[in-house]
């Protein structure tokens, strides 16, 4: 398992309903959705999101070391921030993950007239991508902690924080996600645009049991 | 599928006695690893364990009822539940689904909710508080148990010495006739509320359709899918057949495409076997086939795919030599047809009989014949369904034959339809159909439809504003509404019946569509609008704009000069949606915007200003990369020894401390970028 690429080649998701509706800025008791408008906004958003095919891998790599300011990996390279490291002063191993959602929903936003609804397109497209992952994230949750291994809640993302955007280069090397047809130019933009990466840390529990009968 | 079909040859040469497929999520992945068993060793037994969150559906959404229904009719021997929660939880999602289970349940949960505990993970249930659960998981129809994490063999052998107490599983008929998707289940019979099988994704007679489907696009049926579902229907019929394309091809493509975009589960409607085979194997749910008849070819090669991937019939009561002529006759067929399907373990309600209504214009008796076939089902508890629009054929007023039959059908026992569920009139008359037969039991669904429509008796329309109901209100009214309710396709009709009765276009803005967007606007700040509705008045109001602004110059001729500014995303960064809603809004409120788009290097923008003579430079990011391209032009405009120049930032990552440190002014939202762009320019 470690060191080995793990691929969602495809994901079943539902639609992040409310988390699009929150990121266009709709408020659960407040916002009032009726008329033309809102069944606009609810056709738009379901066919944006009939246009994104998740995909997603991972990859649990081994950890030699947490310092100050950062983690080094026993092949000897280095995941630097001091924000991450200061979260994972415990952990034995690293989770890297990627996800996409392709590239046909921002080439349907693009060709849209409407401002409005291009907005929709963007958010349903950003919000599927987070599910993505999320929904990655704890299925390894579940999947190492039957094993004694506890992936750390906290998702750590290259550009967030003290995290380098240059993460990005050792991210898509280390999961090969050329393969997952995204690519990463030389300002670590990754195209699809939609795509997300992270960092978790994963603690080895040991002298962590599950009931102890004893 | 072929993993699972390879790994499960292998141990089924490997001499094991059965298989336990467990902690499934997906329910597409369990049907796949079922069907690799199955196709590798049918006659070893499989148990099919999924996991479910405590809030009843697995991490990709499935249903349990959902997962239960698909894969007992695919062949699971027993199904249930492993993981994720505790016995009490898992109780709770066992005894929903326990009055469709014509199988074993299964409960394997963990000892208890997990918890981290001083970095150790503690599943916090003993084995006799975890045995303790016996009597409820029982009770919610568990007939196999076991433990998942957590759980150590103590665990096990104190619940195997209180299930021991239980007793015997009580004798119940579990509920038949279910088909399902992987989020939705219709249950269909005589004593349900009407089915309506949405009719229109099928290219016959639809040349839209068609060329789509020849191009190879599946947009129309994606559309056809949300109107009918909105409308009502509660089952999609999906037919492909169409020259020139190939059938398989474009049915799993529509499927693919079905299956993000509507819960309703599918009707696969073909003649086709290969099509059939290909849909059903990759539809992930039990999905009603359309249909199977006695003529030989259907009976010998459809009815085995149907039958292997567990799909509910549709029975067309003909044979090789055509459709009988009497009801008699064709009740004989259709007990053909259930005798042949039995084989294969089908019941009477796993099928639904068409009714196969011919032409009355072509034979008068064609209407009494299938009425009276429709009786003799319903009395024998079989679903009866129908399409239609074939009574009415030839003749004029055909809707009104139509949903005259259906209501004579409807009082027979008809409990189903093809048809389109966008006749409003046919499913307010199945409406009220289903409560004169007493299938709309308490009336519930009658009068959620028509419980505030006692003046008018049509149903309600939804939200918001009915065309009737602008038609009550004044002709400004109607275009403040239209801004109000972002409606860019019918304000321009609505500002030229104001300017044909005399209306001055200027007192149209200022009157009208001023005071209109600035109440949107106090709407998206309290957060009863969000942001499309913000900008979808927005465009309706720059539609509007733009229509009369020739008006105007006619009228008067050049007036005062807008205040002009500066948009533009800064260098390196390619996103323009945030710029182009605040574009949209500075235009609305009299800005002359100079959009100068995406990735623009910080002298462009400057250069700009010089020559058109700009104070107000706004600028987007949305990188934490690119975020630094705003300190850049500000930099740069101080080096030019710019001071005059004001600069307005926005956009995902940067904030107020950042434009503090750039010495930018910053604006939230794009109805606040309108405010500070007034203030700083003295505008208010």
């Amino acid at each position: 398992m470690i060191g080995d690429i793990h691929c969602f080649s495809r994901m079943s998701l539902e639609y992040p309903e409310k988390m699009v509706f929150a990121r266009l800025g709709g408020h659960l008791h407040k916002t009032i959705l009726e008329g033309s408008a809102a069944e606009k906004v609810r056709h738009a958003a379901i066919h944006a999101f009939s246009l994104c095919r998740p995909q997603g891998r991972y990859c649990v790599l081994p950890v030699r070391e947490v310092s100050e300011t950062g983690i080094l990996l026993t092949d000897g390279s280095a995941v630097s921030s001091c924000d991450f490291a200061r979260k994972c002063k415990n952990i034995t191993h690293l989770w890297c993950a990627a996800v996409t959602v392709g590239v046909d929903i921002t080439e349907a936003r693009d060709s849209l007239e409407s401002v409005a609804e291009r907005a929709v397109y963007d958010a349903v497209g950003g919000e599927t991508a987070d599910a993505a992952m999320e929904f990655m994230h704890r299925k390894c949750c579940r999947d190492l902690l039957s094993r004694g291994l506890n992936l750390s809640e906290r998702r750590f993302s290259p550009g967030y924080g003290d995290m380098p955007l240059e993460l990005q280069f050792f991210l898509y090397n280390l999961l090969k996600m050329n393969e997952m047809g995204i690519t990463l130019s030389d300002r670590c933009f990754m195209t699809p645009e939609k795509s997300v990466t992270a960092f978790a840390g994963i603690t080895s529990i040991q002298g962590s049991v599950f009931y102890d009968t004893k | 599928m072929e993993i699972f079909r390879e790994t499960a040859a292998a141990m089924a040469e490997g001499g094991v006695d059965g298989f336990a497929i467990e902690t499934m999520m997906d329910l597409q992945e369990a049907r796949a690893a079922l069907l690799g068993v199955r196709e590798a060793a049918p006659d070893l037994p499989v148990l099919v364990t999924m996991t479910f969150e405590p809030s009843g559906r697995t991490l990709t959404g499935v249903h349990p009822v959902c997962a239960l229904n698909a894969l007992q009719a695919l062949g699971a021997d027993a199904f249930g539940c492993n993981c994720s929660t505790g016995p009490a939880e898992m109780a709770e999602i066992l005894a929903e689904i326990k009055p469709f289970a014509k199988i074993p349940l299964i409960a394997k949960p963990n000892a208890g909710l997990p918890r981290m505990e001083q970095g150790r993970t503690i599943f916090p249930m003993g084995p006799e508080e975890f045995a303790s659960y016996a009597d409820r998981l029982f009770e919610s129809g568990a007939s196999i148990f076991g433990g998942c994490c957590g759980t150590t063999p103590e665990h096990i052998r104190c619940l195997s010495n209180a299930v021991k107490k239980c007793g015997k599983p009580e004798k119940r008929k579990p509920v038949s006739g279910v088909v399902s998707s992987v989020s939705e289940y219709r249950r269909l019979s005589v004593d349900q509320l009407f089915t309506v099988i949405g009719e229109r994704i099928n290219p016959t007679g639809k040349k839209a359709l068609q060329a789509e489907l020849r191009a190879g696009k599946t947009d129309l049926i994606f559309d056809f899918a949300l109107q009918q579902t909105s409308a009502g229907a509660s089952i999609l019929d999906v037919n492909m057949g169409l020259s020139g394309i190939q059938e398989s091809e474009m049915m799993r493509k529509a499927l693919c495409r079905l299956l993000h975009c509507t819960a309703a589960p599918l009707c696969i409607d073909s003649t086709d076997p290969d099509t059939v085979e290909q849909a059903l194997r990759l539809y992930p749910g039990r999905a009603l086939l359309n249909s199977i008849s006695a003529e030989e070819k259907r009976l010998k090669q459809i009815l085995p795919i149907a039958a292997k991937y567990g799909a509910m019939l549709i029975l067309l009561p003909l044979t090789d030599d055509g459709i009988p002529a009497t009801a008699e006759e064709r009740m004989k067929v259709v007990d053909l047809i259930l005798k042949e399907a039995a084989q294969y373990g089908y019941t009477v309600e796993d099928v639904c009989v068409d009714a196969l209504i011919m032409t009355v214009s072509a034979n008068p008796e064609a209407a009494k014949v299938s009425l009276e076939l429709i009786r003799r089902c319903t009395e024998r508890g079989m679903n009866t369904v129908c399409g239609l629009s074939n009574v009415s054929f030839g003749l004029p007023s055909r809707p009104l034959l139509n949903q005259t039959f259906l209501g004579m059908a409807m009082g027979h026992g008809l409990n189903m339809a093809i048809a389109n569920p966008l006749s409003e009139e046919l499913m307010n008359m199945i409406a009220a159909g289903d409560v004169l037969s007493g299938r709309d039991r308490q009336m519930k669904n009658f009068l959620s439809k028509f419980a505030n429509s006692a003046q008018t008796g049509k149903p309600e329309q939804g939200h918001g504003r009915s065309s009737s109901a602008m038609r009550n209100l004044t002709p400004d009214e109607q275009v403040f509404q239209c801004v109000l309710l972002g409606d860019a396709e019918g304000i321009v009709k609505r500002i030229d019946a104001l300017l044909a009765a005399g209306r001055d276009p200027s007192d149209i803005i200022s009157d009208i569509l001023i005071p209109a967007i600035t109440e949107v606007g106090k709407k998206y700040e309290s957060k009863e609008y969000f942001l499309p509705q913000l900008i979808m008045s927005a465009e309706a109001m720059e539609k509007a704009s733009k229509y009369l602004e020739p008006l105007l110059l006619k009228e008067k001729g050049p007036g005062g000069q807008k205040t002009k500014m500066i948009l533009a995303t800064v260098k390196g960064d390619i996103h323009d949606i945030g710029k182009n809603i605040v574009g949209v809004m500075f235009r609305n409120y009299d800005f002359d915007v100079i959009d100068l788009g995406k990735d623009v290097p910080p002298e462009r923008i400057l250069d700009t200003a010089v020559r058109e003579n700009v104070t107000l430079i706004g600028l987007s990011a949305l990188m934490t990369t690119t975020m630094n391209s705003m300190r850049d032009v500000i930099n740069l405009a101080k080096a030019r020894g710019l001071t005059h120049l004001k600069f307005m930032i926005g956009g995902a990552v940067v904030d107020q401390n950042f434009a503090d440190e750039i010495g930018a002014y910053y604006a939230p939202d794009p109805m606040s970028a309108v405010r500070l762009a007034k203030k700083l320019l003295n505008l208010e």
